[in-house]
């Protein structure tokens, strides 16, 4: 319970802050830099190779970013595990259309203070971090467009 | 020992600055007071927090307010109708809003400077450098660079980066601070060669580190005669 609460508190520290640079290989080789988006609204997804919720979260990301990618939404996925291959397997495996990423530097998971996943960050067009999802759940495919349309309408 | 000082004056610098921010975003909420007017808010609003580039902007209008459609926009509702405001009040109070705006802007710039200046003494100071030349037989991808065996800095370069450099950009990819004498640096290049094939080369330097800064160039370059990439550095005296 403790965990959970300082985990909580970790997350809204890092709300309304500039977002850390996060820069690394995509699976096509090409490498993607977050702090490239600017002007953009970002959705980063931490994701795992183990995680079926990931699968699921990130297939309702790929709907998402379809629908709004015109009105200026970007996703990136970002794996954080250590073993490469799997995570590799399992990003060739999900069908989405939006870059996502594998080998990732050490120091993202602690940048973003990712203690779960999935998890979620939103940046906005200035950069700065505006909200963080913690895992998922079906109906919140729902509460993400409703909260990334407002953030589009800014 | 002057260097645990330099922090502390930076720190304060910091401060003074966020105070003319809040000072700045102070005073449009003072307008709105009075009267309550709300197109007076609506053109000052927000942006303290945001300098560089959101402020920088309103700055020129700022300076010729009264011909600008941006101020016009701002002050016309409130002040054409004239519910018991003098527009010329808010005409006023806009300008010193612009203004003290512009001062955190320079502030800002000039803050950063002091900053760098402070952190990275000339005396101390090494800047390595990246650019590249024409890159027909290299595609940079990633850069690690070595200062006497010590892993300083690791780059990844996205396409949009690499494209800068082929265009004539020159990318700072390290700045830090080094004793006077004799250094080594090793710089490790990966991306892909002719023919789309995974490459990677090192070049290496010795350079004396002097009193002054010392300013290194990674160079990247296409050595047409052999149909290979050619890596150097080069020690800007």
């Amino acid at each position: 319970m403790l965990a959970f609460a300082a985990a909580a508190a970790e997350k809204y520290a890092l709300v309304g802050k500039p977002a850390p640079d996060l820069v690394a290989r995509g699976l096509d080789g090409e490498n993607v830099r977050v702090s490239e988006h600017r002007g953009e609204i970002v959705v980063v997804s931490f994701w795992s190779g183990r995680c079926n919720t990931c699968r699921e979260q990130l297939a309702a990301l790929d709907r998402i970013a379809k629908t709004y990618a015109s009105a200026g939404l970007t996703v990136i996925g970002v794996n954080l595990d250590d073993d490469i291959v799997r995570a590799e397997k399992f990003a060739r495996t999900s069908d989405v259309q939006f870059p996502l990423l594998i080998s990732a530097p050490a120091n993202t998971g602690r940048d973003y203070a990712v203690d779960r996943v999935p998890m979620l960050v939103v940046v906005d067009r200035s950069g700065v971090l505006r909200a963080a999802h913690r895992e998922f759940r079906a109906r919140d495919e729902a509460t993400y467009v409703r909260e990334l349309r407002a953030f589009l309408n800014e | 020992m002057p260097t645990p000082t330099k922090p502390m004056a930076v720190k304060l610098l910091v401060r003074a600055v966020a105070w003319l921010a809040l000072a700045a975003s102070a005073v449009p909420a003072l307008a709105q007071d009075p009267q309550a007017a709300p197109a007076a808010s609506a053109a000052p609003a927000a942006d303290a927090t945001a300098p560089p580039a959101d402020a920088a902007t309103p700055a020129p209008a700022g300076a010729s307010i009264v011909g600008t459609p941006q101020g016009t926009e701002a002050t016309s509702p409130a002040a054409e109708p004239a519910p018991g405001e003098p527009p010329a009040d808010t005409r006023a109070l806009d300008e010193t809003v612009q203004d003290l705006k512009k001062d955190v802007v320079d502030l800002n710039k000039e803050l950063f400077v002091l900053e760098e200046e402070l952190l990275f003494p000339a005396n101390t100071q090494v800047a390595v450098f990246v650019s590249m030349d024409i890159g027909e037989f290299f595609a940079l991808d990633s850069l690690t660079l070595k200062i006497d065996n010590k892993e300083v800095a690791n780059y990844l370069y996205t396409p949009r980066e690499a494209e800068a450099l082929l265009k004539g950009g020159v990318h700072r990819v390290y700045l830090g601070n080094l004793k006077v004498g004799e250094h080594q640096l090793v710089a490790f290049f990966e991306g892909k060669g002719p023919n789309e094939r995974d490459y990677k080369r090192g070049a290496n330097l010795k350079f004396e580190k002097g009193v002054g800064a010392k300013y290194l160039e990674l160079k990247i370059t296409d050595r047409q005669r052999k149909g290979q990439p050619e890596f150097s550095i080069k020690d800007w005296e």
